[in-house]
């Protein structure tokens, strides 16, 4: 079903490479800048730069979720992103540590072991994908990698856009849903406006089927008779392992569920994990899914 | 209003007098009300008239959908939830004897909770088919443990009420445990009890429809040889009934109906407490009534409740109703308690007063322990490449949390000293007696009251939750020193109840709460730790200085009068140490700890009895524990860390029941 894309994933392979094939030379040059990342928004701008992070918070789940941007083996794990662990941030002695706007209340803690830097990318009221580019900008100006940055974000561009050449040319798309399903069996997570899934659907030409106001971090809680109101329309959500299985085997004996059109017609599909608070690498890698997802399995 | 003994099932009615018109008016009452409150709810969701074409299939329409696939299942399923409970706490009641067991008191529904949760951790495949067995296991284990550490106190209503509802808590923090242990998010950590009634589909009616119906025919079918039974066991006997198996049986039909209740909808507490009593309070004379009208009420509270948590206006419809019933189900708890005889509440004697010629080298040895545990835990720990000392860098970053859980470990101990000597209950401690809970409560209120506040308020928040549960407990207390107890754990149930309630209502800044409330040491400065130690050594040496009062106290009220002490001024003094240590100590390591109980029962059974020894050994014993927990939180999953509170809530709680079974 899937392995539609194919040219488009060559492409951004050879894109990804290239940006990697690009970057490490001069960091190998100099001695390796030493930043570490409480949030993975952080660790992948890194990698995007073409700099190792020292450390990363919960590096099992970035694996995951970011496997395009991998970690080089051995870079060191932090725990939890909401209490990343001081004593192996500090005896890495980080030049510099980036956290997210989200973990504003870790300033203080860690600022004592380095300098910080925060990443804000889901801000009320802003255009997220913006704040995500300017982020990598601003991260590559402070360290030295302007043209890296310039080259990713040209890369990305690029990349966008061929997935939306590609996308325009289906009659009609349905309207999607992407969410996360809720572990209760009874609600659903949407993207909306405020988060950059929002943005790259409108991007891709896709019409997003939530019609509903949505909460500071930019998705809403949806209850699943509401999915009945938009019988043609398309539901991604996102394969986050354990959390998902549980909801999958409530899901399963809901009568509800089952009479829902679009679960009938086989229009509710699991996709790989993207990290919705992440910048533009994990931009990058919901373009790639969701166009795979919404592809036609024929073209490619 | 005029009642019967709650506890014992009269005699077999020798005349059939139909029961009191009060039950029936009750009943009427309450379906009236939970009726009016659906019919009203269900004609704004859907207009009458398409009810028949909604429920047909004929009408596919969101609402039509909502209608027939949620609202309508919901309501059954509440009825059949309701009912179940309500006959397996009859069933309990009755083979117990005490007319405070149901399923959520005897820890019944928190062990299958707990089971579903591991399940769907370790081998989720076992939910696909398995779930019921699943729960089933979880909530026998349960009452297994229960009835196996009651036995020692021949059954007696405090003991097993404590031990079900210490298995409840232990539960709960284990649920934490795993939580936390996977990585997941917090929110479970104190929501993941309250059982939500949401319904997306029929399949829950279908499951327990037949269950319950199969349950209740055999309910009937018992009750003939239970009536017997309640005549006594040798009567039992010579009219031929097993009473042994019968005792089994009943015991496990019980655990079943409760565990397929959790397995389809989650824990929902209180409500066949409730409903039992009820039926008999106000008329229910034979076992066989007792069990019909418990089942009917059972249903029609179940059904109110959930009618008023679906009104709009309680939290936007997002409070799950397990925790609504928990809400009401703690107060009702409290009056229950307060309405029974003091000789069926009397706690077991204090255990036995062993030598203490040894006390002063065992309390050396204490401290010699301590100073190593807090050596230990501050140069030696785990890094990226394996155990080792720390650099002095590493080491100014483990100061403030050793020393946080060295001052809050040790002011805990000594608050648990000062409850047990002022109630006279061997079993009392903040955390069991709620004065944790009311800390936390403080917090919780004061996040909930104000959006933004200085970090001190916190400080006066939980100083004004501890110090208000202690005067209630303490004028509960007056009564009956043994009720406190049962009362205490009420309030610890209410606090958590709240918490969900809370949480439940979407609050960004709940995630904040949650860390704290796990009892994680992780946000602990170098002065947040100075004003915990200095707290510790005002209550430590503040306990010191009234070791006079302690002594007198134990003799008694009056004893202790006739000794000459003023015991308001000196019950007055303790109360604010107490206070004040439980505040502080719950701010930096959580309600949740058990150090408060653990530290001065460790003491006790060395053999440690008169009051300065106690103090002191108890400190000590609750600082050392609480610095382990610390050390083993963080180094046990290196990078990744548990919380401090926690962890000694996880060694706390079985060590508890092994103490309490201990007991005699």
């Amino acid at each position: 079903m899937r392995g539609g894309g194919h040219g488009l994933s060559r492409r951004s392979c050879l894109t990804a490479l290239l940006s990697a094939a690009l970057c490490p030379l001069p960091a190998s040059a100099q001695a390796a800048p030493r930043i570490a990342a409480a949030d993975w928004a952080g660790a992948e701008s890194l990698l995007a730069l073409g700099i190792a992070p020292l450390a990363v918070s919960d590096t099992g789940t970035y694996r995951d979720w970011l496997p395009e941007i991998p970690l080089p083996d051995g870079v060191p794990d932090l725990g939890s992103r909401a209490e990343p662990n001081m004593e192996q941030l500090a005896a890495l002695r980080p030049e510099l540590i980036l956290i997210s706007n989200w973990q504003a209340n870790l300033k203080g803690l860690l600022g004592a072991l380095g300098p910080t830097e925060t990443i804000s990318i889901i801000v009320p009221r802003t255009d997220p994908l913006e704040n995500a580019r300017t982020a990598l900008t601003r991260l590559g100006a402070r360290l030295g990698r302007e043209r890296e940055a310039a080259a990713y974000l040209a890369a990305f561009d690029a990349a966008l856009d061929g997935f939306a050449r590609t996308m325009a040319r289906q009659a009609e798309p349905h309207p999607v849903y992407v969410g996360v399903l809720h572990e209760n069996g009874t609600q659903v997570f949407l993207y909306g406006p405020g988060s950059w899934v929002q943005t790259v659907m409108d991007r891709l030409g896709l019409r997003n089927a939530l019609d509903r106001p949505t909460s500071a971090f930019g998705n809403a809680l949806v209850d699943l008779a509401q999915f009945a109101a938009t019988p043609e329309a398309t539901l991604l959500y996102l394969d986050q392992g354990a959390r998902t299985r549980r909801a999958e085997r409530l899901l399963s004996r809901s009568t509800l569920w089952q009479a829902l059109p679009m679960v009938q017609a086989g229009r509710v599909r699991a996709i790989p994990p993207f990290y919705a608070l992440g910048g533009v690498p994990s931009v990058w890698r919901c373009v790639r899914l969701l166009s795979d997802a919404l592809m036609p399995p024929d073209r490619g | 209003m005029r009642s019967c003994r709650p506890t014992v099932a009269s005699l077999p009615a020798r005349t059939r007098r139909p029961v009191l018109p009060i039950l029936p008016a009750l009943a009427g009452a309450l379906g009236l009300a939970a009726l009016g409150l659906c019919a009203a709810r269900l004609a704004v969701l859907l207009p009458v008239g398409l009810w028949s074409a909604a429920l047909t299939g004929e009408n596919r329409s969101v609402v039509a959908l909502v209608f027939a696939d949620m609202a309508v299942p919901r309501l059954i399923v509440c009825w059949l939830v309701g009912a179940s409970l309500g006959v397996a706490a009859v069933l309990f009641q009755q083979v117990l004897r005490t007319s405070l067991a149901d399923g959520a008191t005897l820890g019944v529904s928190s062990g299958a909770a707990l089971a579903l949760a591991a399940a769907g951790v370790f081998a989720p495949s076992l939910l696909d088919h398995g779930q019921e067995a699943v729960a089933l296991t979880g909530a026998g284990g349960a009452v297994l443990l229960v009835l196996a550490l009651a036995r020692r106190a021949g059954f007696s209503s405090v003991s097993l009420l404590l031990t079900g509802l210490t298995v409840s808590l232990l539960c709960g923090a284990a649920g934490a445990a795993l939580a936390v242990l996977n990585h997941e998010t917090l929110t479970g950590l104190f929501v993941w009890q309250s059982g939500a009634l949401v319904q997306n589909g029929w399949a829950n009616v279908r499951t327990l429809l037949p269950r319950l119906a199969l349950g209740a025919g055999l309910a009937v079918l018992l009750v003939r040889p239970l009536e017997a039974l309640a005549l006594g066991d040798g009567a039992a006997r010579a009219l031929g009934v097993p009473v042994q198996w019968l005792r089994g049986a009943v015991v496990a039909l019980a655990v079943a109906l409760a565990a397929s209740c959790v397995s389809a909808v989650g824990v929902i507490g209180f409500i066949g407490l409730a409903a039992a009593n009820l039926a008999r309070l106000t008329g229910a004379r034979t076992l066989r009534q007792a069990l019909g009208w418990s089942s009917l009420l059972g249903a029609l509270l179940l059904w109110l409740t959930d009618e008023i948590v679906q009104q709009p206006f309680v939290f936007r419809g997002n409070l799950p109703t397990g925790s609504a019933t928990a809400l009401l189900g703690a107060p009702l708890l409290l009056l229950l308690v307060l309405r029974q005889r003091a000789a069926d509440l009397q706690p077991g004697t204090p255990p036995g007063t062993h030598r203490t010629a040894h006390a002063g080298a065992l309390l050396l040895a204490l401290g010699a322990g301590l100073a190593c545990l807090v050596a230990v835990a501050l140069v030696w720990g785990r890094a990226a490449d394996g155990w080792q000392m720390a650099d002095p860098e590493i080491l100014l970053l483990r100061l403030p949390r050793v020393l946080a859980a060295l001052g809050a470990g040790g002011m805990l101990a000594v608050a648990g000293v000062l409850m047990q000597r002022m109630t006279g209950h061997p079993m009392a401690s903040p955390e069991v007696l709620g004065v944790s809970s009311g800390a936390a409560l403080g917090v919780v209120l004061l996040f909930f009251a104000a959006p933004s506040f200085p970090a001190q308020a916190m400080t006066g928040a939980a100083l004004a939750g501890a110090a208000a549960t202690l005067a209630v407990i303490l004028l509960l207390s007056r009564h009956a020193a043994s009720r406190i107890l049962l009362g205490g754990m009420a309030l610890a149930t209410l606090f958590s109840a709240c918490a969900s309630v809370l949480l439940a209502s979407g609050d960004p800044r709940t995630a904040v709460l949650l860390a704290w409330m796990s009892g994680s040491t992780y946000r602990v400065t170098l002065a947040d730790a100075a004003i915990c130690l200095a707290a510790a050594v005002l209550v430590i040496s503040g306990s010191l200085l009234a070791l006079r009062w302690l002594g007198l106290l134990s003799l008694g009220e009056a004893g202790a009068r006739g000794l000459g002490l003023a015991t308001g001024r000196a019950r007055v003094v303790l109360l604010l140490l107490t206070a004040l240590a439980t505040a502080v100590a719950t701010l930096t390591i959580g309600p949740l700890s058990f150090v408060g109980l653990m530290a001065p029962h460790l003491v006790r059974s060395l053999g440690i009895t008169r009051p300065l020894q106690q103090v002191a050994g108890s400190a000590l014993a609750g600082a050392g524990l609480m610095v382990a927990a610390d050390f083993i939180g963080r180094t046990l999953l290196f990078p990744w860390q548990l919380p401090a509170g926690m962890v000694s809530a996880l060694i706390g709680g079985p060590l508890f029941l092994w103490l309490l079974g201990r007991r005699r």
